[in-house]
């Protein structure tokens, strides 16, 4: 509810750079809720009321003008307070104060995680995941040479998905963010895990890979300001892979993606063969709704041999997506071998696959 | 799942023996009913939100639903027992809204408890027995420092706002486990020596939330070993809550059963996690439920002390059925 306000709204320029401005706000819902306390013992319990409804009336819309929602522990502070302020009044803004004062917990207890499944069983000797992680950390340790990055990240993966949550945390961090290919994958992994704590220490290394995606797009706009094809190459597919990262915030996401779209338009424009750049294009166009125009981009791939399932998903999401099912229908008996195969894997689209193939037979 | 189901009745426990406690302190006892009161609507509204925040770790949602929850029913049950006191009333609805927050951030699966909240916690509390020392504002002490201890707590799982999705379930499992801790003291036979009485069950309960990970042949052995030593200690010196003046003398029967009966109910609680996960939670719960308010009004003070046998009983039952068909698979 709260979350939805502060995410809700595109007004608000006042207040477009909130993040630093949560503890400001905070600290004036303190000072507010600090007149209803003072009532509140002094027993002028009408007065008290009245000046709650009234914050609480105020604070929504004040809320729905920050945007971006605000970042951080003075963010989460925030969110939490406003959460509770309508109950708790000034007991949450003096919560909320205390919070803002401590900072975020960095010495204690750490309550273990509250589901089975995702909890508090003991490792077991033979844990493939503990296996894992003893492999990636004992020659870290030794000082020995380091693991393939692939191998490691492959297992890194292993952890993130199916292992326990101190696992997760040890996995997240071993995994040295910095530079090493598929890490953004991993941490993108790490921050829609259930777990809060795994989120939280996610999100606490979110901002460095943020600001690494957006410094490399920068070296790249540099490098292709030289008319050369492969410097612009370069840097679409780094904005296609920030954008498709989910590391970015969204709107830099799209701004990254828009970019990227029109960079590789020209590149179809110099070289209409170029069956990456039509499918990189029909992608981006996908995303941005541009529905006929990635169909035709896409169709344009797979007429030049892209038959990846990649390409295929895409363009069966925008087949439907502009429901046109007879060309999906066509689309699916056309490669029925390959979406065979597909089906069978653990990919996202597999059960769609499969669903489609049944209904063609 | 086991500190979720041993956390539901340690923090109520603890929670209306700290109020009460700080009552006598200050020298303002507050009403046993008004605490149970405030204490039981807190948990219904605090519990179903503890585990849609351990179900996908979402806090916002459930704390801004739970909250006003807690409040409403505080409130509303302030008024029934001492009528439209607005004094009272304010004090309930903040106190039980107040260990909502608290029960609430429980279910944050990996909330980190920072050296300071308690602190915290307890001069917020200490300020406000300084500021007003009556029976409301015991109450609302209790439900600052239990709101600020919560929503420090809430606030790691924030850091990362996360929509709500899926809650229906989950929030009727809280319902019912709700039900289950308040089904016993709310039947209305024995219910102040049913709370008292709980406290026996604490040392089991704590080494259920202390130790979650805990292989089942050596978590049994510890639940064994330590609820028979302090259910026989108990047994040795009941008269100590009647010279106390928390029971009447003639209390004392009801009292040694309710004790025998307490001390069971970690094992209930270890088999009810263990159920929860495979499905089967809803029956353990709801069947613990009806016992605990259905024996004791029709077996007297033996029902007691049979609830939570018939309780492990059928558990037992559950998770052995479940285990044969697991091996016939």
């Amino acid at each position: 509810m709260v979350d939805g306000a502060l995410r809700g709204s595109r007004q608000g320029p006042r207040l477009r750079r909130a993040p630093e401005r949560a503890g400001l706000v905070l600290l004036g819902i303190v000072g507010a809720e600090a007149l209803v306390g003072a009532a509140l013992l002094q027993g002028w319990l009408p007065a008290a009321g009245l000046l709650h409804a009234g914050i609480c009336a105020l604070l929504l819309p004040l809320l729905r003008r920050l945007d971006p929602p605000p970042a951080g522990w003075p963010g989460a502070a925030l969110r939490v307070t406003a959460a509770a302020l309508p109950a708790l009044g000034p007991l949450a803004a003096l919560a909320g104060l205390l919070a803002l004062a401590f900072g975020p917990p960095r010495l204690g207890l750490t309550f273990g995680p509250a589901l089975d499944n995702a909890s508090g069983s003991a490792p077991l000797p033979d844990d493939p995941m503990e296996s894992r992680l003893a492999a990636i950390a004992a020659p870290t340790l030794a000082g020995a040479p380091p693991l393939p990055a692939g191998l490691l990240l492959e297992a890194l993966g292993d952890v993130l998905r199916w292992g326990t949550p101190p696992q997760k945390a040890r996995a997240l961090d071993l995994l040295a963010y910095g530079g090493r290919r598929g890490g953004d994958a991993l941490l993108h992994l790490a921050l829609l895990d259930p777990d809060p704590a795994l989120r939280a220490r996610a999100e606490a290394a979110r901002p460095a890979a943020e600001r690494r995606l957006i410094d490399r797009a920068a070296a790249l706009h540099e490098a292709a300001r030289v008319a050369d094809p492969r410097h612009r190459r370069a840097l679409a597919r780094h904005l296609d892979a920030a954008a498709f990262s989910g590391l970015l915030d969204p709107a830099r996401a799209a701004q990254f993606r828009v970019e990227a779209s029109g960079l590789w338009q020209g590149i179809v424009e110099l070289a209409p063969d170029d069956a990456e750049a039509q499918s990189a294009l029909g992608r981006d166009l996908l995303v941005l709704g541009d529905l006929p125009a990635a169909r035709a981009a896409l169709e344009a791939a797979l007429a030049r041999g892209v038959a990846t399932p990649g390409v295929l998903g895409w363009l069966a999401e925008c087949l439907f997506r502009l429901r046109d099912f007879a060309a999906l229908e066509a689309l699916i008996s056309r490669w029925r071998p390959v979406l065979e195969a597909e089906q069978a894997e653990p990919g996202v689209l597999a059960p769609a696959w499969r669903l489609w193939l049944e209904a063609g037979q | 799942m086991s500190r979720l189901v041993a956390g539901a009745w340690f923090g109520p426990v603890l929670a209306v023996l700290l109020v009460f406690a700080l009552g006598l302190v200050v020298g303002a006892p507050v009403p046993a009913g008004l605490i149970g009161l405030v204490v039981a609507a807190s948990l219904l509204a605090g519990a179903p939100a503890a585990l849609v925040v351990a179900r996908n770790g979402a806090v916002l949602g459930p704390l801004s639903l739970a909250l006003p929850a807690a409040a409403a029913l505080g409130a509303a049950g302030a008024w029934l027992l001492a009528g439209p006191q607005a004094n009272v009333m304010i004090a309930a609805s903040l106190a039980a809204a107040g260990f909502a927050a608290l029960w609430t951030a429980g279910g944050a699966a990996s909330a980190r408890l920072a050296w300071p909240m308690p602190v915290a916690a307890l001069v917020a509390l200490c300020l406000v027995l300084v500021l007003r020392r009556d029976a409301a504002g015991v109450l609302i002490a209790g439900g600052l420092g239990a709101a600020v201890l919560g929503l420090c707590l809430a606030m790691p799982a924030a850091l990362t706002p996360r929509r709500m999705q899926g809650g229906l379930r989950p929030a009727g499992l809280g319902l019912l486990l709700a039900g289950a801790v308040l089904a016993g003291p709310m039947s209305g036979v024995a219910a102040l020596e049913q709370v008292l009485a709980l406290v026996v069950a604490l040392p089991g309960l704590g080494v259920l939330m202390a130790t979650p990970s805990m292989a089942p042949f050596r978590l049994g052995v510890a639940l064994l070993l330590v609820q028979a030593l302090v259910t026989f200690m108990a047994l040795l010196m009941p008269g100590a809550a009647v010279a106390l003046g928390l029971l009447p003398a003639e209390a004392l029967e009801n009292f040694r059963w309710a004790l025998l009966g307490a001390g069971f109910l970690p094992v209930f609680c270890a088999l009810a996690a263990a159920l929860l996960p495979r499905g089967k939670g809803v029956l353990a719960l709801g069947a613990f439920a009806v016992l605990a308010a259905g024996l004791p009004l029709l077996l007297g003070p033996i029902g007691l002390l049979a609830a939570p046998i018939l309780g492990i009983l059928l558990a037992m039952l559950l998770l052995l059925g479940g285990t044969e068909h697991a091996a016939g698979a």
